[in-house]
Parts: C-alpha cells; structure tokens; sequence
C-alpha cells in the first residue's frame, strides 16, 4: 500500500510538471507570437509609407517633364524651366471635368500649386484632386525657373506637390 | 552498509548532474531566444528607414533652386538677371559693382539682398537647413554672397548634398555652391 501511495505522488508530481512546462511553453509562443506580430505590422506600415514617398518622388518627375508645361526654344527644351502661359493653361484645363479626368490617371490624389515667388508673389492651382479620406498629405516643393515669354522675363518659382495617403 | 551508502551517493550525483545538465540546457535555450529578439530587434525594428524622398528632394532641390535662382530677372535693377549682377558684382568687387540699381544700390548689395529675400521666403519657411556660397576665391572673407540657415555652415561640413555652378569673371570663374543638409 504504501508503496503503491509513494508511486502515485511521484507521478502526479511529474504531471504537475509537465503541466508546468506545457504552461511556460505556451505563454513563451504566445508571447513571441504577438511580438512577431507587432514586428509585422511596423514593417507593413513602413512599407506602406516608402511605396507613397516614391509615388511623390514619381509625381515630381512627371511634372518636371509635362511638354504642355516645359519651356522650348526652337523645340529644344530647356532643364527646369517652366512656361509661365502654359502652366496657366495647364491650370484651366485640369479645372473642366474632362481635363481632370485625363489627368487624374497620371497625377491621381494630389493637388499641385504653382507659386511665383520673386518678383512679386502669385499662385495657381495646377491640379487639385483631393481624397475625401486621408491619413498624411506629405507637401514636396520643386523650385522651378518660370519663363514669361511676352515680357522675356525669368521668374523664380516653387511647385508645391501634395500627395494624399 | 558502506555499499548501500555508495549506491546513494551515486544517485545522488547522477540527478544533480542530470539537473545541472536541464539547466544548463535551460540556459541555452533562453540564451537563443535572447539573441534571437536581439537580432529581430537590429534588423526590423531598428532599421533605418528609406530616405528616397528625403534624397531625392534634396539634390534636386540644390540642383534646381541654384539654376533659378541665377536665371530669375530682378525686379528693379535694369531687368538684368541675378547671375549677371553676380558677374558684376565678382568683377567689381571693390566698388560693390557697377551696375547701379534702382533703388541706388550697387549690384553686390542688391544681389545679396536678393537672394537673401527668395532664400528667406522659401528655404527658410519649409526648415530646410542649407548654405548659400558665391565667390571667386577660397578665402572665407572674399565671398560675394553667404546665407545660411540652421547649423548648416561651410566651416563645419555636414552630411547633405549639394551642387554648384560656375560663372566665368574677368576675376576668375566663380563657383556659386547650393548645400543642403540632411
């Protein structure tokens, strides 16, 4: 008999344990399941950003190399130049329905100001498509050089470019 | 009796050895799991991010704010351009150039005024840190034109980019240089 009792306390001892061990085992995988978890989601998140920085990154080039914005000289184009008269154009254009559909599948959910800056200070509104809902509208300024070619004049401009996450 | 005392002293080391050994076994489990964290800690959480924007916005900015800035007409200084008063200014320097203005400044005082203005409402207001440089030399005190914004200073270079331009003189070719910090 009394061996029979020292045998069953040993054994629910090594239950007790084993219980024990199965326990800190699972609270150590739940444990490194959330951190992992964690880990993925600011990865995603980073990714989400970087994926919108080179969206906007993509957007300025587009901009810089619109023919219907860009300064010529004999067909030849100049670097960083802007046509004061086109852009204006541009300006009315992407304001009709029409225009801005057109140009809503190269510049999306973005809004682009044109601002004189010197001399004198005036300001356009390019494109303006905004999104109803958005979580950041990081702002990317390109300084441009602005042509007037009725007075032959060279203005010194900013393109504002706000893209919409 | 001195066998039996034996026997036990035997089994007695055999579990504290096997003990020892769970522990140790312990120790290197909880070991790898620590550096495991670790090394997820170094390469996900801690990784910097992208600065593919922040670079590009930068070179491109002292690329194109240096070429309009020299291109950009003057409001009331004869309708020359800012690098023409430059020149002037560069070849000049004595006098404070020769081109008088219209509000009876010299070019040097115009065009540092100038470029202190577009620099001031557009750099400035987005707080972007940058040095402005124009001169012929490479002596601190004969430069035409200085701006600065921030700690972002020629004496103590810090990691960014840049660009320049030059402009030939009757004094040399003057190097304009555009610096922004990161």
């Amino acid at each position: 008999m009394a061996k029979k009792r020292i045998g069953g306390r040993s054994a629910q001892l090594k239950m007790g344990e084993t219980i024990a061990i199965m326990f800190i085992f699972f609270v150590l995988l739940i444990i490194g399941a959330v951190f992992y978890m964690n880990l993925q989601r600011t990865t995603t998140t980073r990714e989400i950003a970087e994926a919108y920085e080179l969206r906007a990154v993509e957007l300025s080039q587009t901009i810089s190399f619109l023919p219907e914005a860009q300064c010529t000289d004999s067909n030849v184009v100049r670097a960083s130049c802007f046509d004061l008269y086109k852009l204006i154009g541009l300006s009315k254009v992407a304001e009709t329905p029409a225009g801005l559909d057109l140009y809503s599948r190269e510049f999306g959910t973005t809004t682009i100001k044109l601002l004189k800056m010197y001399p004198g200070e005036s300001e356009w509104v390019l494109y303006d498509n905004q999104k109803e809902e958005f979580t950041a509208a990081p702002v990317s300024h390109i300084p441009i050089m602005l042509y007037n070619a009725t007075s032959d004049k060279y203005y010194f401009g900013v393109l504002e470019i706000t893209t919409y996450n | 009796m001195v066998k039996r005392k034996n026997m036990r002293r035997k089994g007695f080391a055999g579990k504290s050895r096997r003990s020892q050994m769970e522990i140790m076994g312990l120790m290197v489990v909880v070991i790898l799991l620590i550096v495991g964290v670790l090394f997820a800690l170094k390469f996900v959480v801690l990784k910097k991010p992208a600065e593919t924007r922040q670079e590009y916005s930068r070179t491109q900015m002292a690329s194109n704010m240096g070429l309009a800035l020299m291109s950009a007409t003057t409001e009331n200084c004869r309708e020359t351009a800012i690098k023409d008063l430059l020149i002037d200014c560069a070849q000049w320097p004595e006098a404070g150039g020769t081109i008088t203005c219209g509000d009876g400044s010299g070019s040097c005082d115009y065009v540092n005024r100038t470029i202190g203005h577009i620099l001031n409402s557009t750099l400035n207001q987005w707080r972007v840190r940058y040095y402005f440089s124009a001169s012929t030399s490479n002596i601190a005190e004969d430069r035409l034109v200085y701006h600065t914004n921030g700690d972002c200073t020629m004496e103590r270079p810090k990691p960014g980019e840049s660009e320049s331009f030059f402009l030939p003189t009757g004094r040399g070719m003057m190097t304009l240089r555009m610096f922004i910090c990161s």
